[in-house]
């Protein structure tokens, strides 16, 4: 019995440095509530730019839930500004894919978005794992980890039956979460989707404003972003309609780029 | 033990079975039904009769009324037992050939059979015999066909049978019918087509019957021009092949027309049409029932007004229900049932109305009436419903209020689509948790992947402080000892070539020496036969170990080298340390 408590014991040990830490955060978290109740309050009161500024403060100023970009793409789509809109659910719908309020707003945004497309799409076989958060996924897998690596190592004091049984169980789960956290990693280190903030903008066929015109597009549409030179960005709508814009009007929903595209848009 | 399980778990599956089968075999209703193969014969065709029972397999034979005027043999039974989605049902059929003894149209049936008391009958079928002369006239060969019409004239709207009878006496394949495209006629199919056999001019046909419904949108006279029937006349081939047991044939493409036939339309009189009439032709009758008669205010009672009859149905109009003052009244969506069987096209209309009444006392609901046009006859012909009385009673909360104000509790809600009225976003979240940051972005990359990797990091350490603490581990010879039997019975397999003995008693010596942690050298037999026992080892394997060694020292120095005996002594000498590890 000692030896089992103690090899949870120290497999869970990090587990707990993480408790203490969060506790640690605690004081931080309470001033930026207030923050949080005043853009609320002013976007109950119509003051929905207010409330888009102060929701954006709130994301600059550190790391925030899926709720906050929820609620500033709810102010966007009030200020008419669908773009907008529409990639702050997108980012909200990256932290909290199965809410049932932001499901409805994002449609609710999407229909009213002017260009027809079909989302970009992952392989069949993973197509589950967007309804889960990277959160979700990785803290299964630290989970299991746990308690693969606990019943390992009471293993080392002589094997038993029950320990062996639930090791073979507990290692087939551990390669299944392991896999989907490593390709749900993939997915959010490689998601190249953006969204076009502008009303409207024209795709060329070169990096330059005297190329061609090929199609246009209009806000809230979301494409595949390829690569940069310079100003201009090679977008993907699909693979017959593909052309450069200018980066300024087609913002990346990928979380490592909130911080930069935010101080950028607020600044202008 | 697994066979027991797998026997018992069959048993209760064909147990499952058996008491399933019974339960339903033991609740199908018994329905009786009769059938022939056609409703036109001449005297020199045998007809056959099916009547088919179901839900019971040993049943009586049915009692049949109608058949004084056949000269009547039975054909056998027919058993079914059916399992069709988990549901088991049987059934039995009666087949019976009937030859007519004269002309005439006849009714068979009901045919009538008794089960456990109860009598159950089938419906009555009509069968017209006529004169094979009528029949034939001046038709020859072996293949023909016939067209007829139930009736040469009628009235627009009016359905008449055309009736195509394709005779064949010889093999056919693939055989298609091409009907006349006539202006002003269509054609709608009666049922499967039906095959039989018929007896003309003293030869004995294979027919096939098809028939549909010719109805003429407009007055005049319409020929139906021939129909054409298609297919390939099987013909032997000359020969060696030919014969019937090679079955080889050659298909000769041949296609029959039929006779054209006149139809004579007459327009539906004006004189005596009635303001309602809806284009229906046919026999029609009309009637209503009210569900439940006797209900108290604001609840509802269902009115039903049901139209049926032979004619083109698909026309029977909606029958619009008088206004009446105290009652509120729901319609419910009509239903229309169309029915195509060998006799023509029939078909019913069924209306329903929610009534609720507002008031108490009796509510009078008036007649109803549909009007058509009877071919028969040759007039217009109205069916007037029965008049209804509704009886309301006080509810239990009686409204005193004028009709207009009251709040109906209907029993029967009407579901409708939800309307949506506007479209907007949700509100905003404004539970503190939407601003808790996600908690992998809040631990950071890096404490992250040290959460991940610190379980296996605390295993490989103490696996290595284990190995490091544990003091056989330190101990070189002890080691040696733990691995002298591997290293034996590698060396063992490894054995080859003409110096296999040397070897094996040497690998045999090695083993002895790091086993019992002894310096080295050779042992005699009796000295390891002393140290196994010092060690603790039992005195059979004991025994048995210096029994080899002295049989492999006297195969190596005084012969017995074959490999029989070599292999004889490896099998030994491995069993025998076997035996020595455990029990050291």
């Amino acid at each position: 019995m000692v030896k089992i408590v103690l090899s949870f014991v120290l497999c869970f040990l990090p587990a707990f440095s993480f408790i203490f830490a969060i506790a640690g955060e605690r004081t931080s978290l309470d001033e930026r509530y207030e923050v949080f109740f005043r853009a609320n309050a002013a976007y109950r009161d119509g003051y929905y730019e207010k409330a888009a500024l102060i929701y954006e403060k709130l994301i600059r100023g550190g790391t925030v839930g899926g709720g906050i970009f929820y609620n500033l793409g709810n102010s966007y789509v009030r200020m008419n500004r669908l773009g907008k809109g529409v990639l702050n659910y997108e980012r909200a719908k990256r932290l909290m894919p199965r809410d049932p309020d932001l499901d409805f707003n994002l449609r609710y945004a999407r229909d009213r978005v002017k260009d027809r497309t079909e989302g970009p799409s992952s392989p069949s076989a993973f197509r589950w794992l967007h309804s889960f958060s990277t959160s979700e996924v990785f803290w299964s897998f630290v989970t299991i980890n746990l308690f693969f690596w606990s019943f390992l190592i009471l293993h080392l004091w002589g094997p038993s039956e029950w320990r062996f049984y639930m090791l073979i169980g507990c290692g087939l789960l551990w390669v299944l979460l392991g896999v989907s956290a490593g390709m749900k990693w993939y997915q959010e280190t490689h998601d190249l989707s953006g969204v076009v903030i502008a009303p409207e903008i024209a795709i060329h066929a070169g990096p330059d404003e005297r190329d061609t015109v090929l199609f246009t597009l209009h806000a809230g549409t979301v494409v595949i972003c390829e690569r940069e030179e310079e100003d201009w960005r090679l977008v993907q709508l699909t693979p017959e309609r593909r052309g450069w814009a200018l980066a300024e009007f087609i913002e990346r929903v990928a979380m490592t780029y909130i911080g930069g595209s935010l101080c950028k848009d607020i600044s202008r | 033990m697994v066979r027991i399980i797998f026997i018992f778990y069959c048993c209760m599956v064909l147990s499952g079975m058996f008491s399933s089968y019974d339960l339903a075999s033991a609740e199908a209703p018994v329905s009786v039904t009769l059938k022939i193969d056609r409703t036109e014969a001449t005297v020199a065709d045998t007809i056959k009769l099916v009547v088919k029972i179901e839900g019971k397999k040993g049943t009586p034979v049915p009692t049949i009324s109608g058949l004084e005027p056949f000269h009547v043999r039975q054909g056998g039974t027919s058993s079914r037992f059916q399992m069709i989605n988990g549901r088991i049902s049987s059934g039995i059929d009666y087949i019976f050939y009937l030859t007519p003894q004269k002309n005439g149209e006849f009714v068979i049936g009901p045919a009538e059979v008794v089960v456990k008391g109860e009598r159950y009958q089938s419906q009555t079928v009509r069968l017209k015999v006529q004169d094979t002369a009528s029949e034939s006239g001046d038709r020859k060969g072996p293949l023909f066909l016939t067209a007829s019409l139930s009736a040469d004239t009628g009235y627009v709207g009016q359905d008449h049978i055309y009736v195509l009878k394709f005779y064949r006496a010889r093999k056919v394949s693939d055989v298609s019918l091409v009907l006349p495209e006539n202006d002003g006629l269509s054609f709608k199919k009666l049922g499967d087509h039906m095959e039989y056999i018929s007896s003309q001019n003293r030869r004995n046909y294979s027919v096939i019957e098809v028939r549909y419904a010719v109805t003429a949108d407009k007055p005049g006279s319409h020929i139906i021009t021939p129909t054409l029937f298609k297919m390939n006349v099987l013909e032997a081939r000359d020969g060696f092949f030919d014969d019937s047991f090679f079955g080889i044939t050659r298909a000769k493409p041949l296609s029959i027309a039929s006779n054209p036939i006149e139809l004579n339309v007459k327009p539906l009189p004006e004189k005596g049409r009635p303001s309602d009439f809806s284009g229906l032709v046919g026999k029609f009758s009309l009637s209503t029932a009210l569900t439940p008669q006797e209900v108290k205010v604001g609840a509802s009672a269902t009115l039903t007004a049901m139209v049926s009859g032979k004619g083109n149905a698909r026309l029977i109009p909606d029958i619009k229900i008088p206004e009446m003052e105290t009652v509120k009244i729901y319609a419910d969506q009509p239903t229309l049932d169309i029915q195509t069987t060998f006799e023509g096209m029939a078909g019913t209309k069924t209306m329903k109305w929610a009534l609720v009444p507002q008031r108490d006392g009796s509510v009078d609901i008036p007649s109803m009436s549909l009007s058509y046009f009877d071919p028969d006859m040759g007039r217009y012909l109205r069916s007037t419903s029965e008049p209804l009385t509704l009886y309301v009673l006080p509810g239990d909360d009686s409204p005193k209020a004028p009709a207009q104000a009251e709040k109906i509790d209907i029993k029967e809600t009407v579901k409708r689509d939800v309307e949506v009225q506007g479209l907007d976003i949700l509100s905003i979240h404004e539970r503190p948790d939407a601003l808790t940051p996600d908690s992998l972005e809040r631990l950071g990359r890096w404490p992250a992947a040290g959460l991940l990797l610190t379980p296996a990091f605390m295993f490989f350490l103490l696996l290595g402080l284990r190995r490091y603490l544990r003091p056989d581990r330190v101990d070189e010879r002890v080691r040696a000892q733990k691995k002298a039997a591997s290293k034996f019975h590698r060396g063992i397999k490894s054995l080859k070539g003409p110096r296999q003995l040397a070897e094996m008693l040497k690998i045999t010596n090695l083993y002895l020496n790091e086993r019992m942690g002894l310096s080295g050298g050779s042992l005699t037999p009796k000295e390891a036969y002393d140290i196994l026992r010092d060690k603790g080892v039992g005195e059979v394997p004991a025994s048995e170990a210096c029994d080899i060694l002295s049989k492999l020292e006297a195969s190596l120095y005084a012969g017995g080298r074959e490999s029989e005996h070599l292999k004889q002594l490896k099998g030994s000498l491995v069993s025998v340390v076997r035996k020595i590890e455990r029990e050291l």
